[in-house]
């Protein structure tokens, strides 16, 4: 098969992973990665993102489907032969080799001219500041040292594909922060095409360039974070993605003094009119709205509706209200850091009827096209 | 107050550890008449007890003096002993580190059968495999030479347990890594599966080294040229002429094992712990 389109340099196509016991780890999945872009798998654990990734690096075996770099199928290709790196989540350092020896290791295995490998090395290490730990063994390092060497390891080698697996999760907080940043300047600065693997949502919104929502080897969604977020293509992606969650609850369409109402608990709001085009027929709906989207509101607000307040958890920038109401749904409100109400206290929100997402509720696909 | 009540126990166990050696070293320093004196009651049929004194008497060389000097045959054990260990340890690091990686890396078919096989030579005792080991090895004419201790010893399943236990504990995501870095199966076995067993093969090679030193069994049945024989069958052939070298004979012989068990002591203990078993 021939690429067809200049930009791709992966295609993925119609992928398919068994495992012994008759366990589909990943079904059918199809996609195209560009030229240069940062691609995060994204998805809660077990999904198959990891399992995509190695099948990709050639660690794992393809039991259907084909994977295609460039234009040719690397289904049978060696792992060594892919010109892929990859960086592991327990960094995967040679633990008996010093930093250099660890980031000269894809050089040697290549052959590469002395004195190139020690400009690319002293190159890379500069670029992470690595150079005054050079002569350490991995033991003596710290866990954002070891990351830098495993990203060094792999970028020396001026691979076509960096591929990686979660591989900030064993960092404290703070510094998770700061190398997801390096990470993604990295990357811009290489221009190499990156597939990154993780659970954490923030992580997938903040770094990539666009987003492959996985769950259960099903590819949900893939998109700009931006169009994930505002357009999630059914509900698994609208729960997964956004923290605060997605408010989401189950709802009915009604017809009141000649309105056209959804129902939130007992309550009801209007719903505008190219909604309701999409979901003529849908019986059963459950419909979302972000935290951001609800707002305070007046008590003498036709359209309020009047909750108590359960918890407010406060960030300094923003706060999150999580609200509560005999025969309503829970909802969480974000608004303002300077918001007056307090837990147990009463209030009066709003919810923003333009935002609202409506899903099909047995089959979770949208039924509004956002 | 407990650990010292400790420390007194084990202080005590350590008592009946050390005073055969103890009575070795003492006795390999007595003279002829000393020893004669001392075992009568024992070697010449005499009335009373056999007595050893804690510290010899009349502190010599002589046996020292003797064995060193005068027994060339000692000297052709020893070297005896020597060609037929080295190259079993060797043979064990070239033959059992490949197998043990293989076990411990790679799956494939009959793994699991040919594990089991493994373990069951392991566990049987040379008595068993004693006679049909001599059949096929007079079949190949290696019977009466030292290859027919060097082969079987060579190709011995104990290491291979061994170091399987040690090359396990080297995670995947490391030898993955190597592959997608460009490394050969035999580049990732040479270069990170190897130091990284390191300690497996050592304690391997000391285990082996003491099994072997001191083995009896074999050399014995499958030697009938004495000139063959190792250092460990120079031991059984004391009698109450020669008594004192024959503890001289022991004590130099000691002092193979024992640098070798100095030097490996951590390994040793880590391949024990690992093996789970004790020899």
């Amino acid at each position: 098969m021939v690429n067809t389109n200049q930009a791709t340099d992966l295609q993925i196509r119609r992928v398919n992973k068994w495992y012994p016991g008759d366990v589909h780890a990943v079904i059918d999945m199809d996609m195209e990665i560009h030229k240069g872009e940062f691609l995060v798998f994204v998805g809660p654990s077990g999904c198959g993102k990891t399992t995509l990734l190695r099948m990709i690096a050639g660690l794992e075996g393809i039991s259907n489907g084909e994977i295609i770099m460039g234009d040719s199928v690397i289904n049978k290709v060696s792992p060594k032969n892919r010109d892929i790196a990859m960086v592991f989540q327990n960094y995967a350092l040679y633990p008996n080799m010093k930093v250099r020896e660890n980031i000269a290791f894809p050089l040697k295995m290549r052959r590469t001219e002395k004195r190139e490998a020690v400009a690319r090395i002293t190159e890379v290490a500069e670029k992470l500041g690595l150079s005054a730990l050079l002569d350490r063994k991995p033991g003596a390092l710290s866990g954002g040292q070891r990351q830098r060497v495993a990203l060094a390891r792999a970028m020396v080698r001026k691979p076509r594909l960096f591929l990686m697996d979660e591989p900030l999760s064993n960092l404290d907080a703070k510094l998770r922060t700061e190398m997801r940043r390096e990470i993604v300047s990295l990357q811009r600065e290489l221009g190499v095409t990156t597939i990154y693997v993780t659970h954490d949502q923030t992580e997938a919104m903040t770094m990539g360039t666009r987003i492959a929502v996985i769950n259960e080897g099903v590819l949900q969604q893939i998109g700009t974070p931006q169009e994930i977020y505002k357009n999630p293509s059914n509900l698994f992606v609208a729960g997964f993605i956004g923290s605060p969650n997605m408010n989401i609850w189950d709802a009915r369409i009604i017809s009141k003094d000649g309105k056209t109402l959804l129902t939130v608990g007992n309550a009801h709001i209007p719903i505008p009119e190219k909604m309701l085009a999409a979901v003529l027929g849908g019986t059963s709906l459950k419909v979302g709205i972000r935290p951001e989207h609800i707002e305070p509101a007046d008590a003498s607000d036709p359209e309020a509706i009047l909750m108590n307040i359960r918890l407010i958890e406060n960030t300094g920038r923003e706060v999150a209200v999580f609200l509560s109401a005999p025969g309503m749904p829970d909802l969480t409100m974000v608004t303002n850091a300077n918001y007056a109400g307090q837990p147990d206290q009463s209030a009066s929100i709003k919810l923003r009827c333009d935002e609202l997402h409506l899903f099909d509720a047995k089959a979770g696909f949208r039924w509004d096209n956002g | 107050m407990k650990k010292w009540l400790i420390a007194a126990v084990l202080v005590f166990l350590a008592f009946f550890v050390w005073v055969p050696l103890w009575l070795l070293i003492s006795g390999s320093l007595m003279g002829a008449e000393e020893m004669a004196q001392n075992l009568a009651p024992v070697l010449s049929g005499g009335d009373g007890f056999a007595t050893w004194p804690i510290i010899a008497q009349y502190p010599t060389l002589r046996p020292y003096i003797e064995l060193l000097l005068d027994t060339p045959q000692f000297f052709i054990m020893f070297w005896n002993s020597c060609i037929q260990v080295l190259p079993i340890i060797l043979g064990h690091v070239v033959l059992g580190a490949p197998a043990a990686w293989a076990f411990a890396r790679y799956n494939f078919r009959c793994k699991k059968a040919l594990y089991s096989l493994y373990i069951v030579l392991m566990l049987m005792p040379f008595q068993v495999t004693m006679v049909s080991s001599y059949l096929v090895l007079n079949e190949l004419g290696l019977i009466n030479t030292i290859w027919s201790i060097i082969l079987p010893g060579a190709a011995s399943t104990f290491p291979v347990f061994i170091m399987i236990r040690f090359f396990t504990t080297i995670p995947d995501a490391v030898t993955e890594a190597a592959a997608m870095d460009g490394a050969s199966p035999f580049q990732i076995f040479w270069r990170l599966g190897l130091p990284l067993g390191a300690p497996g093969i050592l304690s391997a090679v000391v285990l082996g080294f003491l099994e072997y030193w001191n083995a009896m069994e074999a050399p014995l049945a499958f030697l009938e040229n004495q000139t063959l024989w190792p250092l460990s069958l120079y031991l059984p052939n004391i009698t109450s002429d020669n008594a004192g070298v024959s503890l001289v004979a022991s004590v130099i012989m000691l002092i193979p094992a024992l640098l070798i068990f100095l030097f490996g002591q951590k390994y040793l203990e880590q391949g024990i712990t690992s093996s789970g078993m004790k020899d």
